[in-house]
């Protein structure tokens, strides 16, 4: 079904010429996440990301604004294992004034982690034990509810923040967010 | 000798998360019920319904809130099972029921021999038995535990939960599951943490709903194609309908 429908939005971008492509910084689970060994948080440990937007006019006063993007996960502080997360986002956005739009939907997040495998030896208790490295692909998926907030500069360029309600009727919910500059093809 | 040096330490250290076997030994279901053993606990300093009271907010302050994780940690019961005699982790995890975990406080000097294990706070794993995975871990009754504070003790008690899940350290030091606990503030879980969590147990082979889930089907006939199109024709005609490119740019 992802495929389907990213599928879709690609031919959606093709036939549609009102669309815009951006770059940014993207934190998952910033507040949740530990970064530092005195327990502050990752709120501003933001990965790269690039996305493509597309723009179609909807009903009262409304414009439909689905999303593809690519996080770089880039900011961990050990990366021996690869990480990645594609993500579709189907928003709404309501358009506050004429360069000022206030995004809500849904989207879905895929994170792949892998690595090569192997045995290592690392420190246990007083000794040493051999643990493994993850040697294969796991992919999880999730839904989100989305909200934004997107500011036009320019005819071609408008930042957005966008904060991601991760299972959202879960005890699991979660919060990501994004903050990126857009520009208008 | 300098590139040797350097081959060596990168060979000896893995950067990242990692687990306890290979493959994975890992629960087959997606709550796990997790129980505490009836021996006493009085040399560790607590009862056990105080361990259950701790394990409990471990499970939900650290691997309960990984929301890319399919697996949920469940508060159980003080069961009547002796680990006390019991000299591994492994016979410890027997005892239980598959797709459950057992925790229990032992002062088995084989298990923890002092003064030389007194470092060691506890120790848990997980194993694949004929009738289904289990996991449990024993907290060091003997050694320093009593002497770690209320929110040090929870952290303990998450990490050794970790290694019940099938994770094993990690040489990130900031990391819940890195071995020691050293001077760091355990608050929360590292995205460490959370990934090697979401490795053993990611919500895969279908796209969860917010209301429920939906399975995803790899179906790639004539439905496939008739949404394909549907979906196309309506995307032909919403190009028909675009909008004017005045309204667009005031966007």
């Amino acid at each position: 079904m992802l495929k389907i429908i990213t599928s879709t939005l690609i031919l959606l971008l093709s036939i549609n010429s009102y669309s815009l492509v951006g770059a940014g910084g993207y934190v998952p689970f910033g507040f949740s996440t530990q970064k530092d060994a005195d327990g502050s948080r990752r709120t501003f440990s933001f990965e790269p990301y690039i996305f493509i937007n597309g723009v179609l006019r909807a009903p009262y006063n409304h414009i439909f604004l689905p999303e593809l993007g690519y996080v770089f996960h880039t900011s961990e502080k050990y990366d021996d294992y690869k990480k990645s997360t594609m993500f579709l986002l189907l928003d709404l956005g309501y358009m506050l004034r004429p360069n000022l739009v206030l995004r809500y939907g849904v989207g879905i997040f895929k994170t792949s982690i892998s690595s090569d495998g192997g045995a290592v030896t690392l420190a246990n208790g007083s000794g040493t034990s051999t643990y493994y490295r993850p040697n294969e692909s796991k992919t999880t998926y999730n839904t989100t509810w989305n909200l934004g907030i997107e500011k036009s500069w320019t005819r071609n360029y408008a930042t957005k923040f966008e904060l991601y309600l991760f299972e959202p009727i879960s005890s699991k919910r979660d919060i990501s967010y994004s903050l990126s500059l857009a520009y208008y093809l | 000798m300098y590139k040797l040096l350097l081959i060596f330490l990168l060979s000896y250290n893995t950067l990242g998360f990692t687990l306890t076997t290979s493959p994975p030994t890992k629960f087959s279901a997606n709550e796990i019920v997790v129980n505490v053993s009836s021996d006493s606990c009085a040399s560790a300093g607590m009862t056990n319904s105080v361990l259950l009271d701790m394990v409990e907010e471990a499970a939900e302050e650290y691997w309960n809130r990984v929301t890319t994780a399919n697996i949920k940690l469940v508060r159980g019961n003080i069961v009547s099972t002796t680990l006390n005699s019991l000299t591994s982790v492994g016979q410890a995890a027997s005892t239980t029921s598959p797709n459950t975990i057992i925790v229990g406080c032992s002062t088995n000097t084989t298990l923890f021999p002092s003064p030389a294990s007194d470092s060691t706070l506890g120790v848990g794993g997980i194993g694949n038995y004929s009738d289904g995975p289990k996991g449990a871990f024993l907290v060091n009754a003997n050694g320093n535990f009593i002497n770690q504070g209320q929110s040090e003790k929870v952290a303990v008690i998450a990490h050794e939960l970790g290694h019940a899940l099938g994770l094993g350290h990690s040489s990130d030091e900031v990391a819940l599951m890195y071995y020691s606990v050293g001077a760091k503030i355990q608050e929360r879980l590292t995205m460490d943490d959370k990934d090697g969590l979401t490795y053993l147990y990611p919500n895969e082979d279908k796209i969860p709903a917010s209301c429920g889930s939906v399975t995803y089907n790899k179906d790639r006939g004539i439905f496939s194609l008739s949404l394909i199109g549907l979906l196309m024709m309506t995307f032909l005609s919403l190009k028909k309908k675009r909008p004017s490119l005045e309204g667009l740019n005031s966007y």
